[in-house]
């Protein structure tokens, strides 16, 4: 057998490449681009007549890689080694690939490459790539001298979407509890519980979407007023929060909430387990027994999010916290320098909480701060007397640090909440969108009975949170700086919505509606399903045993290959068909003008239609005329013919 | 009947499925669904591949024992759809013929390669006819069986001269036959030489003859007799016969009480061949 | 052209009583330009046909009577001296004629059923090494007796596929004995008739014969023919692919017979069992080689 190139494969290379392009970009670098690396050389070998690896090489880089796998993760079972095993692998083989059996192999390893990408990202736009991959994998297996190879491998495809849907819709989904903790310790760049100066800065310079949400029936249109509530810091240490334990919440007593309405939040994959929620919101909805609810109005999964969530909660205009804080919420570190004669002075000069406050506001709104994701680090044992009165930079989190260390020290109850604030508003899909970008903390302190939100932001920078953190941003820092206060002021861009956010919004809303629906479609829905299903039985039915037919007439047309069988032939075997079911077969060694003349003579009926095609057969099969497009026109006079005769 | 592949592919599809599972993700359902989904449709299109190959007959040219020949599988296609990549191969062996492809309402042949191992009428063993098309997965096949024995002809072996008893005197000039005169050349012998015609033409003109002039051969069991076996005494016989033939000689053939009389071409040579792979020993001396 | 061959066929059958086919399918011999053999008893009107076909056609015809004793010499003629002139001079014997029927040419040796053979394939003969070109067109009619006769020496395959077709001639049906042995003798009404054709005009016709086109479909199915005298089981001798060229020459001259450019399977079906009965049968005479030609033209499928 003679040796096969993987590059002269060409639907094989480049589905399998692209599939493992794909699952590269999820995994380490390292593997990532020895797996490329070894492509590179494939390629070389086979084109530039570089050295190969022998296979006892890449038996040996196989260990090799398993050790390496074992070092790095300390063990083999878990998603990431997997998924680097899967790729190191990958690599190797296409350095291996010599004959069919390789190919064979590489086929149902791009397969898995293909499917292991499904389990990083629902997004649509990945579907692409993997279908064309898919597809070109299952081109690579037909035989190679097979004519119109593309045409076959639709017509396989047409045909397997049926089965392929139905199985889809009615396959009993089980989930299995014990793999679903399989998750990975190691999570993406995202949200973390701790509030470190400069840490949601880092955040917010990641485009990197968090949540999608459905806000429709809470009747919010304003960005500004969206806080979405990830966790709550009661641990002060200065300018920096730590997370504390919160304990779970009791079980509701009182009536509920009058005007409630249902939201819709699609979470992205993100190894933890916050479930961001608006800041009113008094109950989550997910599937039972896996959300939790912590005092704080805040909502943690039972398991790490490893997969796209969808979740509802309830929401109402007003609804707060009203759970009184215990001692812990007024320690702080030891004030010393200028905080501390600040918060003597303060406490001196304004009695009541009410005013407190309003000196905390005016120092945040009256001194010169600047709002900027650069605000530099800050360090050293008396960081916020650098922030609050040297250096006078710092984003989000330093002014929410700050502000409730100070609150704490006034004594007044604070605590600091991270999540994010506002999101983009999807006008085709009417829904928001939530990124990194939107990053935010903020400040709730205990006044009256209840916990009110406080957002220092909102004195320094107001802007940021009327148009919002992306198009904030978006802005130069000189701009930043000018226009942090000036409410009114928009940046000049058209106004309007542009063609191109058009296309990006489209293409956002499709993308989650896909997410939603492969998400979405679980066993609830799946029983639903069948519910309706058993409703509409015998339209069902019908239109079951439709389908089928249909199938099975797309199965039978969809491989009659015309082409091959001359014009002539057609018409000769429609003929021959039809005379063997009225009992006059073709005798054997008869010729086909012998047999339409006997044929013409027993049949008075079809005499003169059967004089047409005998004449055109011998005219076009013998006589080499060019007879093209007549064969149509005759076919229907023969079958008129033969309608007419019976 | 699946293929290696495709047991293959069957585990990687259960393994994708329980990571289906598994995650509850539904795109990777989809993506196993519709996997299984184009497989079982490729297995369908395997089977009606194959359904619609019919063997028309199966033939064997000469075949002598312990030499490679082979057997022809006729194979048709009734229906109006091609049939692809079919190939043959015989029951307990490894040794596949080529794929072949046949058109709608088409013959074609596929040829296996067949070693028979004794004379006389045998049955061919079973032969599979099978394809994998489209995508390896399954393995379609069909039995063809030849109903009719073939009959094998003794192995060609021994001595390639023929014995020196085997030429009879008669004929040595007269078979070949008169074609025309040519002249003299002083290497031909005088014998040759027409007096006659050259007595007519003053120049002297030899007798050309239409074949090289070829002594008639006769072959018998007794010329053989310095062979212990049996077998070794047919094949030797088989070999002179073939021999003969090949050269153009003609040729008689006398086994026992059969006796072929002096004759050559294909029909001869059949009759004698077979007359040898179908010989008794017992009754011979 | 053909309207011509049409009147021949006519003219001839008024002599050669119910013999319509074998006079057609004589002629499209002729017009294939291949040599013709005749097996049959004496007096079924072998000689007749052929007589009256030379005389129709125009041709210049000759008659030998093969013997056992016929030397090639007698056949094609040899080197006579002559004495005024002091030299040898060619006889042509009587094979120097255009149309030359070989009367029972299985009574012959061996030895000169090889001369004749020879001439019929080359178109010349050599005698005393100098070769002499027969005339043209150059036709053999060839009779012989039916295999089984004593005295004969069959003729050996090789030269069998020497001849384009074999007919077979049978005995007349009652009806037509009633005609012929009230009527005229058919020798005297060879008398009456004339010849149609001029000099030259056999020729171009055989120029057209061979402007016949055949299409793949009809290639197709010869080359069908071919491959399945070929398989196991089919009785008969294999055919050669000379005998499919054959096959093609003859379908062509029934189609222009029949006035067509261009030939069908119909055509070929036709002229099938003339062509292929000698060749089939081989050592087991033309009968038994025409049986195995209808049962191949059976189980050979027509492709369209």
């Amino acid at each position: 057998m003679t040796d096969r190139k993987f590059f002269s494969q060409k639907a094989l290379a480049f589905s399998f490449v692209t599939a493992m392009v794909m699952v590269g970009i999820e995994v380490s670098p390292w593997i990532a681009f020895s797996s490329v690396g070894l492509l590179i050389w494939k390629w070389g070998v086979e084109n530039l007549k570089w050295k190969p690896l022998s296979k006892k090489v890449t038996g040996v880089l196989s260990i090799a890689l398993l050790v390496q796998i074992l070092l790095q993760f300390r063990t083999f079972i878990g998603q990431e080694p997997s998924y680097t095993f899967l790729l190191g692998l990958s690599g190797l083989r296409v350095m291996d690939y010599r004959n069919e059996r390789d190919h064979r192999f590489l086929v149902l390893l791009g397969f898995v490459l293909v499917s292991v990408k499904a389990l990083f990202s629902l997004d649509i736009y990945w579907i692409i790539p993997s279908a064309l991959a898919f597809a070109g994998l299952w081109y690579s297996l037909l035989p190679g001298a097979l004519p119109h190879k593309g045409r076959v491998l639709l017509k396989v495809f047409a045909l397997s979407v049926p089965a392929a849907v139905i199985m889809f819709f009615a396959f009993p989904r089980v989930v299995l509890p014990w793999a679903m903790s399989r998750g990975s310790n190691t999570g993406q760049i995202g949200f973390s519980e701790e509030l470190n100066p400069g840490n949601v800065a880092e955040l917010a310079g990641i485009s990197t979407m968090v949540f999608r949400a459905k806000l429709s029936e809470t009747g919010i249109k304003n960005a500004e007023n969206l806080y979405w509530r990830g966790s709550v810091l009661p641990y002060s240490r200065g300018l920096s929060w730590r997370p504390g334990t919160l304990g779970l919440r009791a079980p509701e007593k009182g009536t509920e909430v009058s005007k409630s309405s249902l939201y819709e939040i699609a979470l992205e994959p993100h190894s933890n387990t916050y479930l961001f929620v608006l800041d009113g919101t008094s109950e989550v909805q997910l599937e039972q027994g896996r959300t939790m609810s912590l005092n704080g109005d805040i909502y943690r999964s039972a398991r790490p999010l490893m997969t796209t969530t969808v979740y509802r909660a309830k929401w109402s205009e007003g609804s707060k916290d009203t759970l009184a804080p215990d001692e812990d919420y007024l320690r702080t570190p030891e004030m010393r320098g200028r905080v501390l004669e600040w918060v003597e002075q303060t406490k001196k000069d304004a009695a009541g909480t009410e005013e407190r406050l309003q000196a905390l506001q005016d120092l945040f709104a009256k001194n010169d701060f600047t709002y900027s994701l650069n605000p530099g680090v800050y360090g050293g044992p008396n960081d916020l007397e650098a922030f609050l009165f040297y250096r006078k930079r710092g984003f989000c989190e330093h002014f929410a640090g700050a502000y409730a260390t100070l609150a704490r020290s006034l004594g007044i109850p604070s605590r600091v909440v991270v999540g994010y604030q506002g999101g983009r508003y999807n006008p085709m899909g009417d829904f928001w969108r939530v990124t990194q970008r939107d990053a935010h903390a903020w400040v709730e302190v205990f006044h009256q009975g209840v916990w009110q939100r406080k957002d220092p932001t909102s004195w320094v920078a107001p802007l940021r949170l009327v148009i919002g953190a992306e198009d904030f941003f978006n802005l130069s820092e000189e701009d930043q700086k000018v226009f942090a206060r000036n409410v009114q002021w928009r940046p000049s861009k058209d106004s309007g919505i542009t063609l191109w956010d058009r296309a990006e919004f489209l293409i956002d809303d499709l993308n989650y509606r896909w997410t939603y629906f492969l998400v979405d479609f679980d066993r609830s829905s799946q029983k639903s399903f069948w519910q309706s299903l058993a409703d509409m039985k015998l339209q069902m039915i019908l239109g079951l045993i439709f389908v089928t037919v249909i199938g099975v007439l797309l199965f039978r047309s969809l491989f009659r290959t015309k082409g091959l069988v001359s014009e002539e032939r057609v018409l000769f075997l429609a003929v021959q068909k039809w005379a063997e079911k009225r009992n006059q077969p073709q005798e054997s060694g008869e010729t086909p003008l012998h047999y339409l003349t006997r044929l013409a003579e027993e049949n008075p009926q079809q005499r003169e239609a059967l004089r047409d095609i005998g004449h055109f057969i011998d005219q076009k099969a013998y006589a080499g005329e060019r007879l093209e497009r007549q064969s149509q026109h005759l076919l229907r006079l023969w079958k008129q013919a033969v309608e007419k005769g019976s | 009947m699946p293929s290696r592949f495709g047991v293959a592919f069957g585990a990687m599809a259960l393994v994708l499925f329980f990571l289906a599972v598994g995650y509850a993700n539904n795109l990777i359902y989809i993506f196993v669904f519709f996997l299984i989904s184009v497989a079982v449709t490729g297995i369908l299109l395997t089977n009606k591949n194959m359904d619609i190959v019919r063997v028309e007959g199966i033939e064997s040219p000469e075949l002598f024992a312990k030499e490679e020949g082979r057997v022809r599988v006729d194979l048709e296609n009734n229906s109006d759809i091609p049939a692809w990549e079919v190939e043959a191969v015989f029951a307990k062996s490894k040794d596949l013929t080529e794929r072949i492809s046949l058109a709608p309402k088409s013959q074609e042949s596929l040829f296996l390669r067949f070693t028979p191992l004794s004379r006389g009428y045998i049955s061919l063993p079973r032969i599979t006819l099978q394809s994998v098309y489209p995508f390896g997965l399954l393995r379609a096949w069909k039995y063809a069986v030849s109903e009719q024995k073939i009959l094998i002809f003794p192995q060609r072996r021994g001595d390639v001269e023929f014995p020196v008893d085997s030429v009879s005197g008669e004929g040595m000039q007269q078979s070949g036959l008169f074609r025309d005169h040519r002249t003299f050349q002083s290497a031909d012998p005088l014998s040759r030489i027409d007096w006659r015609a050259s007595a007519r033409r003053q120049e002297l003109l030899v007798k050309n003859y239409e074949e090289p002039e070829k002594p008639a051969l006769s072959f018998s069991w007794e010329q053989t007799a310095y062979l212990e076996d049996p077998e070794s005494r047919i094949s030797q016989l088989c070999l002179w016969v073939d021999q003969a033939a090949k050269q153009g000689y003609s040729y008689s053939l006398t086994v026992g009480s059969k006796e072929h009389g002096k004759n050559s071409g294909a029909a001869h040579r059949q009759e004698c061949l077979k007359t040898l792979a179908l010989l008794q020993t017992e009754n011979l001396p | 052209m053909n309207k011509k061959f049409h009147e021949l066929i006519s003219e001839a059958s008024k002599v050669v009583l119910d013999k319509n086919v074998e006079i057609r399918l004589a002629m499209t011999c002729l017009l294939a330009g291949g040599h013709l053999l005749i097996e049959d008893l004496p007096g079924v009107g072998k000689t007749t046909l052929v007589q009256v076909l030379g005389k129709l056609t125009g041709l210049k015809t000759r008659r030998i009577q093969f013997t056992i004793d016929l030397l090639p010499a007698d056949a094609i003629g040899g080197q006579v001296f002559h004495p005024q002139e002091q030299k040898f001079v060619f006889h042509p014997g009587p094979l120097f004629s255009q149309l030359v029927m070989a009367d029972e040419l299985n009574r012959a040796s061996p030895r000169t059923q090889s001369a004749l053979l020879q001439a019929m394939e080359e178109g010349e003969v050599s005698v005393d090494g100098t070769n002499w070109p027969l005339p043209k067109p150059f036709y053999v009619i060839a009779t012989q007796n039916p295999h089984q006769q004593t005295g004969t020496f069959p003729l050996p395959e090789s030269q069998l596929d020497r001849f384009l077709m074999s007919l077979e001639l049978h005995h007349a049906s009652k009806e037509t004995e009633v005609r012929l042995l009230q009527g005229e003798d058919p020798r005297g009404l060879l008398n009456k008739i004339h010849a149609l054709f001029s000099e030259g005009e056999i020729e171009q016709a055989l120029q057209q014969v061979q402007a016949v086109k055949v299409a793949p479909a009809v290639a197709n199915y010869i080359a069908d023919i071919l491959e399945r005298s070929r398989r196991a089981g089919f009785e008969g001798a294999p055919l050669s692919t000379r005998a499919g060229m054959a096959l093609v020459r003859a379908a062509k001259a029934w189609a222009f017979l029949e006035g067509r450019d261009y030939v069908r399977p119909d055509d070929v079906q036709q002229v099938l069992v003339p062509v292929l009965g000698h060749r089939l049968g081989g050592n087991h005479g033309i009968k038994r080689g025409r049986e195995w030609a209808v049962a191949l033209q059976k189980a050979t499928a027509v492709p369209v």
